[in-house]
């Protein structure tokens, strides 16, 4: 089995409509509480994930990060098919490409760290490099030459290792 | 930065505030949502996985 890192509440309006990812009591095991870098973890019935035999242990430790990028991409209405791009290649940004790219969308990636645009490049991403904050998909569409300006962008802006603020 | 019409998802938590164009956004008619963990959407990736041998190798 796999688990769900979100704690919440299960009584409020967004968690009985099941999306209790936006519950003002939630929050995510390891951030909010002990974290599951540990031997052994505790967490709440509600947070347990079956998973079926064809999915191997190394898939299901990957569950999370990769239902981060599949919620993403169900924000931006992601079709098979289509164009996204993912700004940033770091775990969340990594997983993202995954998810999408089983989805059958044509991923390109711009990530500006060599060792993380390297790692796109040997998973097959067509990979971007990004010169500056500025820069527009106008200029990126016609440096990279690609075909076609994209259909949906998603972003993993940097973020400090501590002090994420807990959702309200 | 994308197409016309294009939408545009925010994950992360910048440091800083980002600028943001926002004449592009209404001429070129995006649309820019953030997008917070998820919800019900494990099980329907080890549903993914599961049904289609989908090896993660990020």
């Amino acid at each position: 089995m796999s688990a769900d890192a979100c704690w919440r509440c299960e009584q409020c309006e967004a968690c009985l409509a099941g999306e209790y990812n936006r519950c003002a009591q939630s929050g995510s095991i390891g951030l909010a509480s002990d974290g599951a870098f540990a031997p052994l973890v505790r967490f709440p019935a509600y947070c347990v994930v079956p998973l079926a035999e064809e999915v191997s242990d190394r898939a299901g430790a990957l569950l999370e990060p990769l239902a981060v990028g599949l919620h993403a991409l169900d924000r931006v209405h992601a079709r098979a098919g289509e164009t996204v791009v993912v700004l940033g290649f770091g775990p969340i940004g990594a997983c993202t490409a995954e998810v999408a790219s089983a989805m059958g969308l044509d991923v390109l990636v711009s990530e500006p760290g060599p060792e993380r645009r390297a790692r796109a490049e040997e998973l097959g991403y067509a990979v971007h490099v990004p010169e500056g904050e500025k820069r527009d998909g106008h200029a990126l569409g016609a440096r990279a030459n690609w075909r076609r300006r994209p259909d949906r962008v998603w972003t993993r802006a940097a973020c400090p290792p501590r002090s994420r603020p807990r959702p309200t | 930065m994308t197409l016309r019409g294009g939408r545009i998802a925010v994950v992360g938590l910048p440091k800083r505030p980002p600028e943001i164009d926002a004449a592009r956004l209404v001429l070129y008619e995006r649309s820019l949502v953030g997008s917070l963990g998820y919800a019900n959407d494990l099980p329907r990736v080890a549903s993914m996985i599961a049904a289609a041998g989908w090896i993660p190798s990020a």
